[in-house]
């Protein structure tokens, strides 16, 4: 604050000056009265103009009272009184004051204009440090701000870099001031366009461009004025580059085939991608703010507070299989693997969680599961067939291997009698091994395709009887009477040699399972039809066990008590079949069972007879 | 001396019978182990019992349980006689005095019975 010393006089000091002053004049009148005489007012006005310009208007009217009454008192008859006698005198004092007081009142006038003027002059100077001060502060501001600011004038040049634009710019400020924005300058393209514009139609503008030149990315607000245009920018490379990268991170999320879900700690959907709306069938509208829950079943809700007991342990949890609901309230089995979320400063937060529809991989994994089972099961029977192939085709050989020993010896001895029986029992070896052999390749026969029909005609009736008289030895020696009831000539189109075999297996199994009692062997004739029936009232069959019987490999008893290789039905109904006739069992265990064939007279498509 | 042959198969049992009875032996043949513990019970004890496995009514195991029980006949020596594949473990199994793999040859059965029949 700037003082003035006139105005930092005291009112004591002035109005004492004006007191000496008065007196001073006083006393000059009275030692040089003489000179005085005719002008006695020459000092006392001396006084009043040293006052009044030493101490304003105050101590010039003081000087003036003060004067006029020493005067009075000490000057004008009566003396030593201030009483006027001479009119001329009472003039003279009444012009005095007269002048004084005008002086005075002058006086006053000119010290308020120097007050007035003095106090323009301190506003002024106030106001010039505050714009100083103003004008520092905002350089300051543009100083430390972190975003680049450049000012240019109406020709584009730069009037002013704060030192953000010159880190940025890569540019010192001397280099820039005074020189063109859109030549030579570190500014792309598009801001140059921008700068064009707000400069041309004075408005805002604002450009987000990368800038080849700098390698960066720049943001920039630009703001016209009357005298040019100012602008703002910031370097935002890193926060594209961080966007960018969002980016690709949520393009990845979403053309994700497995659903990715992300949930808070009480176990709210958080976010929600194409994969889980595809997999669970609600929009991520519908789901996100929705409990995780909902997707699941409902004896599976506990799941959820264990699964987020471990997430808030900061567990991950790895392929693990469950079962999920979907909108429509279908259930399906996922596996699921989450992570914990955290954020910045490294608090578990949530969760991620990636789940993949398995339903696909389990119905997979069951037809494998089954395929080996099946693998299994049928190395198993060909294991079985093996070892049961091999006991069938031991046991004639170790017959034959006794009957021949024997045959020497009564050969030796010349027991002619015994040694033609003994040749005839070996015959019958033999020709079991040929069936044991013939079955087998049956075995390969059917199962390539390859079983073809010698077809003639052919009298049922005949072989049954052929059959039954050919295993009358083997049937009597079990105990067992077979009973045929077969009328004469049921003629039919059919394989002699396949029928015979037909009759064979069902007349030996009758025999095998008869346990000694009688077996009735019938045949007889429909008009397109003939029909077979073999009845044995042995150990039956259970009804589990009547449907797997024509089965190859299967037998319905222990292969402890009850030898063959467990293919003889499974042939039969190969060549019933192949005869397009029929075949069934009806059986009671303990009881008995009844084999039933029908074959057609013809082959079908041949006219009947 | 008297050999018990039981098997299903009477042409194996026919066979047996004249190579046995030719070395001079007793025969007793059963087609099953019923028929076996029949004949043994009417008193007429092997030397031997040469005992096929897979059979109807009574097999070769349920036979040999039968056998054990009856403190008359536990102690004849039982050979057994099979086509099954692993004879060696079903003999362990049944506490059988030998076992005998069919195909067996005419030599190797005699031999066998005469350990028991000397």
């Amino acid at each position: 604050m700037i003082t003035f010393p006139d105005f930092s006089r005291p009112a004591w000091l002035r109005y004492g000056v004006a007191v000496v002053a008065s007196a001073a004049a006083l006393l000059l009148t009275g030692l040089f009265w003489p000179l005085f005489r005719n002008i006695p007012f020459m000092p006392a006005f001396l006084a009043i103009f040293l006052a009044g310009w030493f101490g304003g208007g105050g101590p010039s009217f003081l000087a003036v009272a003060l004067c006029a009454a020493g005067l009075d008192y000490f000057f004008y008859p009566p003396a030593s009184s201030l009483r006027l006698q001479d009119p001329y005198d009472i003039l003279r004092m009444i012009v005095f004051l007269g002048v004084g007081g005008l002086g005075s009142l002058v006086f006053r006038q000119l010290w308020a204009a120097k007050r007035h003027r003095a106090q323009l002059v301190v506003a002024a100077e106030r106001a010039r440090a505050a714009a100083e001060t103003a004008a520092g502060e905002l350089e300051q501001i543009l100083e430390s701000i972190t975003d680049g600011f450049c000012a240019l004038d109406r020709a584009y040049r730069y009037k002013y870099v704060n030192h953000q634009a010159e880190e940025i710019l890569g540019r010192r400020r001397e280099e820039l001031l005074g020189r063109s924005a859109l030549e030579g300058s570190p500014m792309s393209e598009a801001g140059i366009v921008a700068v064009r514009k707000a400069m041309e139609q004075g408005e805002t503008c604002h450009a987000q461009a990368f800038n080849p030149v700098l390698g960066r990315w720049l943001a920039t607000d630009i703001y016209p004025s009357p005298d040019g245009v100012a602008f703002l920018f910031r370097d935002i490379t890193d926060r594209k580059k961080a966007q960018e990268e969002i980016r690709r991170m949520a393009a990845i999320v979403e053309s994700s085939e497995d659903a990715i879900v992300s949930e808070d700690l009480d176990g709210v959907i958080t976010s929600w991608n194409t994969g889980a709306q595809r997999l669970f069938g609600y929009t991520s509208e519908e789901i996100v703010g929705q409990p995780i829950s909902r997707l699941m079943p409902w004896d599976r809700q506990n799941e959820m507070q264990e699964i987020l007991e471990r997430i808030r342990r900061g567990e991950r949890i790895e392929h693990f299989e469950t079962v999920r609901r979907s909108k429509d309230g279908a259930l399906f089995p996922v596996w699921i693997s989450l992570s914990p979320v955290k954020d910045e400063s490294g608090n578990i937060v949530g969760a991620a969680k990636i789940a993949r529809n398995v339903t696909e991989q389990k119905i997979q994994q069951a037809e494998r599961e089954l395929l080996y089972r099946e693998a299994q099961e049928a190395a198993r029977v060909r294991e079985e067939f093996l070892s049961v192939a091999g006991h069938e085709l031991r046991t004639p050989l170790t017959s034959l291997h006794f009957q021949l020993h024997t045959l020497r010896r009564r050969v030796k001895s010349g027991e002619q009698d015994k040694a033609v029986e003994l040749l005839d029992r070996a015959a019958a070896q033999l020709e079991r091994l040929v069936r044991l052999t013939e079955e087998l390749l049956d075995v390969t026969r059917i199962t390539t395709g390859r079983l073809e029909l010698e077809l003639e005609e052919t009298d049922l009736g005949q072989i049954v009887k052929e059959v039954v008289n050919r295993n009358k030895d083997s049937t009597s020696r079990a105990g067992c009477e077979v009973r045929v009831f077969a009328p004469e000539r049921i003629t039919g189109i059919w394989d002699r040699s396949r029928l015979d075999q037909v009759i064979t297996n069902l007349l030996s199994n009758a025999v095998k399972f008869s346990n000694g009692k009688p077996i009735e062997v019938r045949a007889d004739l429909d008009t397109s039809w003939a029909r077979l029936t073999v009845e044995d009232h042995g150990i039956g069959i259970s009804p589990e066990d009547q449907s797997k019987i024509f089965e190859r490999f299967e037998r319905a008893v222990s292969k402890r008590s009850y030898g063959g290789l467990g293919l003889g039905l499974w042939i039969t109904r190969q060549i019933v079949d192949a005869h397009h006739g029929r075949i069934e069992v009806t059986s009671r265990p303990g009881q008995g069972s009844t084999f039933r064939i029908e074959l057609p007279l013809k082959p079908p498509g041949e006219a009947l007879a | 001396m008297r050999v018990l042959v039981v098997d299903d198969d009477y042409a194996v049992l026919d066979a047996f019978k004249d190579v046995l009875e030719d070395e001079g032996y007793e025969v007793s043949l059963a087609a099953n182990g019923l028929e076996a513990l029949k004949e043994l019970r009417r008193g007429n004890r092997p030397c031997v019992i040469l005992l096929d496995l897979m059979m109807p009514v009574m097999n070769g195991w349920e036979f040999r349980q039968e056998q054990l029980q009856d403190q008359a006949l536990a102690a004849i020596p039982t050979v057994i006689v099979t086509a099954h594949n692993r004879p060696d473990e079903s003999a362990r199994e049944l506490g059988a005095a030998s076992c005998i793999r069919k195909p067996v040859k005419p030599e190797q059965l005699l031999s066998t019975v005469g350990r028991y029949c000397a």
